[in-house]
């Protein structure tokens, strides 16, 4: 009794509700010295990303048909590479040889399995013609759009 | 296409984040007949906007003022640090980054890297804009954008000087006071005790 409290200052102080016209302010747009231009107005940034190419769209079905690690450096190479239809069988039969005599002698070996990734991996090369016409593709689109955005500007 | 509700923008110094968070409020705000609320953390020039940090934002939280909103964090580590995540305002930060949808708000954070801020964000967060790096030549910002949704990803890049006048480069983000007075406290603290004992 007879204390001084201090009035302190409440942590929420917002009685009524705070409204938006009253705390939001609206400056002048700064004076920015501005590069030449050639009065063509530039594509805006949401422009840019409503106007995006089919690029993510290649390269994301790309991702899923060409899987990147299945568990051995010669996959991806087999990937990359053109397999013509008749070097299909005996690419195959490769595979396997090589898969069972790297196997360990002592351990299990599916059969199976060796001949299923053996034709997944020939399958790419065969159907898809291999990451070569991947890297053509996405290389392409790249360069267009690199020299489209350019372009718009110059 | 609708603009996702929570979007980090990374990269590194000088490669254009801040210009690109500021050209995404710019066009919505222009596009939006300059009605649609902005709260900012840095100053804007030409878009009506409240500035706001993070601990201003939650000061507002239950005050209906914070929705329908865009809601821009540059230097977010200044707020939403990864190592104070167990700090009340990070806990804070992250119950209204999960509120973003219901309550209208796109929030958008930049950071030089993703692991500097709290990881529930990096968890949340539905997009990020990825600054390459900034032509000094073309003027042109290049960025690759990934949509985890639609687990896409896209390159493209835009002028940035249209976007010059409505924000300062050079603008030094504010560092709260009271992170700095605690820092200070426990430096001089020691040094009070080391005196206490006669360590020179």
């Amino acid at each position: 009794m007879g204390r001084h409290k201090k009035e302190e200052e409440p942590i929420l102080p917002h009685s009524p509700p705070p409204i938006y016209d009253d705390l939001s302010v609206e400056e002048e747009t700064r004076e920015v010295e501005m590069p030449e231009e050639d009065g063509a107005r530039p594509p805006t940034l949401t422009e840019q990303i409503q106007a995006g190419s089919d690029l993510s769209e290649t390269k994301v079905a790309m991702k899923h048909l060409f899987p990147e690690n299945l568990g051995n450096p010669i996959t991806n190479k087999i990937m990359v590479g053109r397999i013509a239809p008749e070097q299909y069988i005996p690419m195959q039969m490769v595979i396997v040889t090589d898969k069972f005599m790297s196997a360990d002698p002592k351990g299990n070996f599916s059969v199976a399995d060796a001949v299923i990734e053996a034709n997944i991996l020939l399958g790419i090369g065969l159907d898809g013609k291999g990451r070569v016409d991947e890297i053509e593709l996405v290389g392409a689109q790249n360069a267009r759009d690199e020299m489209e955005a350019s372009q718009e500007r110059y | 296409m609708p603009r996702p509700p929570i979007t980090m923008i990374e990269g590194d110094m000088g490669c254009g984040k801040t210009v690109t968070m500021t050209a995404i409020i710019a066009d919505a705000y222009l596009s939006s007949n300059k009605q649609l609320k902005v709260f900012a953390n840095f100053h804007l020039y030409g878009i009506k906007y409240v500035l706001a940090d993070v601990a201003k934002i939650m000061e507002y939280l239950n005050t209906g003022l914070v929705e329908n909103a865009i809601v821009a964090i540059d230097e977010g580590y200044l707020d939403t640090e990864s190592r104070r995540s167990m700090s009340l305002m990070n806990i804070l930060f992250t119950w209204f980054l999960q509120q973003a949808r219901k309550r209208h708000i796109d929030l958008y954070v930049l950071t030089q890297d993703q692991r500097f801020i709290d990881w529930r964000f990096r968890k949340i967060m539905r997009v990020k804009i990825f600054c390459e790096r900034y032509d000094e030549l073309t003027k042109m910002v290049h960025l690759t954008i990934t949509d985890n949704d639609r687990k896409t990803e896209r390159k493209l890049s835009y002028y940035a000087p249209q976007y010059w006048k409505y924000y300062d480069t050079n603008e030094i983000p504010h560092i709260p006071e009271p992170i700095i007075e605690r820092a200070l406290a426990k430096v001089r603290g020691k040094i009070t005790v080391k005196e206490k004992v006669g360590v020179s």
